[in-house]
């Protein structure tokens, strides 16, 4: 759907609502890039442990601890306040992980609790801001997760100034579809590329996250409401 | 009372050395499982579901067992940073240590020596 992936040393955001398979996409981005390609990965995460972290990646075919064993990838545990003092430190705990494992790909788990810093939208802005430059600095893709508010309806882009600094931005929806919630990725954003418009199936399985078929005959899927396309529904009632 | 003979002496030598309290077997357990934890007393007490002020002088106590690190830069507040340094012995006898509490047998030998550890105090 990117037509060629991240690009990289850049920042792309997976935006969603809480269950829709952030943490699943972004692991599978770092846990993926280690095992298959030899790119180094760091995890931060802020409220799941690691340890929940290790069981969710070992049910989508990755064995996190088998990584850090091998020096490949690592899995922090810290808060959003510590993180943020680290990236602006020299020599702190990014300085050290990029050189001590050469990390090529980063995912955090979440960018929302940054909030917890402050409550002024204009420093929270600032912090995001230096956070993900901090990121940069190091010449590694990162991804960064951040939490909608709405299972379904209400939908905004990425809070806090993050669709401007962001160079690509998934959006990830529950969509109700007879009675069934399935999941829908739409590529909001993707800086220089002719990238995938679509709205797209997708599910996490034993073997990852797998994207599939645009929905079709649908219109609406983004309320997570969708309806059928009337006039497929009055070819329907004339065949 | 129970025959602490019968627990693993790994496991005792350890209990003995290191685990002096609840706290901290939570702490042990918890830096085990998620090793490269960067918390301050605060995040690491909230981790464990403990009060910050009861958790401060067991994770200092592993500190001065060099199982943990504490580097104080946080700016804008007090607070360290406990980090996990352990070398790989500690790790395998965490790892014998957890193993034991899965054997309800052993595991209530270890609580019990661990509250006779606690009473003493």
């Amino acid at each position: 759907m990117l037509r060629g992936g991240l690009l990289p040393g850049s920042v792309g955001v997976l935006k969603g609502a809480p269950g829709t398979g952030k943490t699943s996409i972004g692991i599978e981005f770092v846990a993926r890039g280690s095992a298959q390609y030899g790119d180094p990965g760091l995890i931060v995460t802020f409220e799941e442990f690691p340890r929940q972290l290790y069981r969710d990646a070992l049910s989508i075919g990755f064995d996190l601890r088998a990584l850090e064993g091998e020096g490949k990838l690592r899995t922090v545990f810290t808060t959003p306040k510590v993180l943020l003092e680290e990236i602006r430190r020299p020599g702190g705990l990014l300085d050290r992980v990029v050189e001590e494992m050469g990390v090529k790909r980063a995912f955090v788990d979440s960018i929302t609790h940054l909030e917890r810093i402050t409550p002024d939208p204009r420093r929270l802005r600032e912090i995001i801001y230096t956070f993900l430059n901090g990121l940069l600095r190091h010449d590694l893709t990162a991804l960064v997760s951040q939490e909608d508010p709405f299972i379904t309806g209400t939908m905004s882009v990425a809070e806090a100034g993050l669709s401007y600094i962001a160079d690509t931005i998934i959006q990830l929806r529950y969509v109700e579809i007879n009675s069934t919630m399935q999941k829908a990725l739409l590529v909001l954003k993707h800086r220089a590329s002719d990238h995938d418009k679509r709205i797209r199936q997708f599910s996490i399985g034993p073997g990852g996250v797998e994207v599939s078929s645009p929905f079709e005959g649908r219109e609406g899927i983004l309320s997570g409401n969708p309806r059928e396309v009337v006039s497929r529904r009055v070819e329907q009632v004339f065949r | 009372m129970y025959d602490f003979d019968n627990i693993d002496p790994v496991v005792s030598e350890f209990v003995d050395e290191y685990v002096d309290s609840f706290i901290t077997w939570d702490l042990v357990l918890f830096f085990y499982e998620n090793p490269f934890t960067m918390g301050t007393p605060s995040s690491i007490a909230m981790s464990i579901g403990r009060l910050d002020s009861d958790v401060l002088p067991y994770l200092e106590k592993l500190v001065e067992k060099k199982v943990l690190s504490r580097e104080e830069h946080v700016q804008d507040s007090a607070e360290a940073v406990y980090s996990y340094i352990p070398d790989k012995d500690f790790e395998r006898r965490v790892e014998q240590f957890q193993k034991a509490l899965k054997d309800r047998a052993s595991r209530l030998m270890i609580v019990s020596k661990v509250l006779q550890k606690e009473a003493k105090k």
